[in-house]
């Protein structure tokens, strides 16, 4: 039982680094002895933002869009990851309404993804309006009812 | 406001429809380095009908302009450690008021996490995925002129990040 479980925890773990990161095996080659530090150093960064843009342009766009979205087609390891995410989004967006209204501010989201921050942010001086344009036309409402009331009395 | 539209239907009118138009939010740049993220996020937007929000495709180096709030999100696992610094620094240098920003903390449990996983061949392996020093972070955004004001660790099963809020001193 205890193999089966420790098992299952490893697994976990494998399939969570899995979740986190793009993954190129081709790309990565081994350096040579003969290398020097700084170029290598260099190609790995000009790799690092070439395959993180393949990545996320491709197989990554995929799960990451499932990820990030109500979609059922997901494990549980990135149903977690989802959570997580959905939760530092939340705790971002309590920040910003705890500091009061975000109407006329500028924010600027670098690394959007698919819009799970930049989107509520952008909703969120607008919800305001949603508010007012419900309490007008339920008020309104009422108001005719009153009217109605008063043409029956 | 509910009470007063109460008993004035008519005069509020005109105080509504004002309210409405000075409601437009906030102006939301936004950019991904995938084309397929950015036009994902863009048609969502499109789809629930936001119009204060802009989005486009570009690495986070080239965003250029002044913001009053920089985020970037659980990006950071993306950045060697070497370039993290400089990410940081364009991040404040775009910045007028606040930059928050979430990442991976290095600490010696996640670090060994990772280890575990690496041991594990597999067709679906990853491979970059880049811890940060909170210490190196938090220096780096003091460098640029910034200093710490919230924080938040979240941390699930198989999620990691931690935020930090700066503010511009």
């Amino acid at each position: 039982m205890k193999t089966t479980l420790a098992t299952l925890t490893l697994t976990s773990l494998v399939l969570s680094v899995q979740g986190f990161a793009p993954h190129s095996p081709s790309i990565r080659t081994a350096s040579t002895a003969a290398d020097f530090h700084t170029t290598t150093r260099l190609a790995s960064t000009v790799d690092d933002k070439t395959e993180v843009r393949e990545y996320f342009n491709t197989e990554g766009f995929n799960r990451w869009n499932k990820i990030y979205s109500e979609s059922d087609e997901v494990n549980s390891v990135q149903l977690d990851i989802r959570n997580g995410h959905d939760q530092t989004i939340q705790k971002i967006l309590n920040w910003i309404s705890a500091d009061g209204d975000i109407k006329g501010k500028t924010v600027c989201d670098c690394g959007c993804g698919v819009g799970s921050l930049a989107i509520p942010l952008a909703q969120m001086g607008k919800f305001s309006s949603f508010v007012y344009s419900i309490s007008f036309y339920f008020i309104m409402n009422v108001h005719s009812s009153y009217h109605l009331t008063l043409r029956r009395v | 406001m509910f009470i007063h539209l109460t008993i004035l239907p008519y005069d509020v009118y005109d105080d509504v429809l004002r309210l409405r138009s000075s409601q437009s939010g906030a102006k939301i740049n936004a950019s991904d380095i995938s084309d397929s993220m950015a036009n994902e996020a863009a048609r969502r937007a499109k789809a629930m009908g936001i119009k204060n929000a802009k989005f486009y495709t570009s690495d986070l180096e080239s965003v250029t302009g002044k913001y009053d709030t920089v985020t970037c999100v659980d990006v950071a696992i993306h950045y060697p450690s070497e370039k993290m610094g400089e990410m940081i620094q364009h991040l404040c240098s775009i910045s007028k008021d606040r930059v928050i920003i979430s990442f991976a903390p290095k600490t010696w449990y996640y670090v060994f996490l990772k280890k575990v996983g690496e041991l594990f061949p597999g067709p679906s392996k990853t491979t970059r995925a880049y811890l940060h020093e909170e210490s190196f972070v938090v220096n780096e955004l003091k460098k640029a002129g910034f200093e710490i004001a919230r924080t938040e660790m979240t941390g699930t099963s198989f999620y990691f990040s931690r935020l930090l809020e700066a503010k511009r001193v």
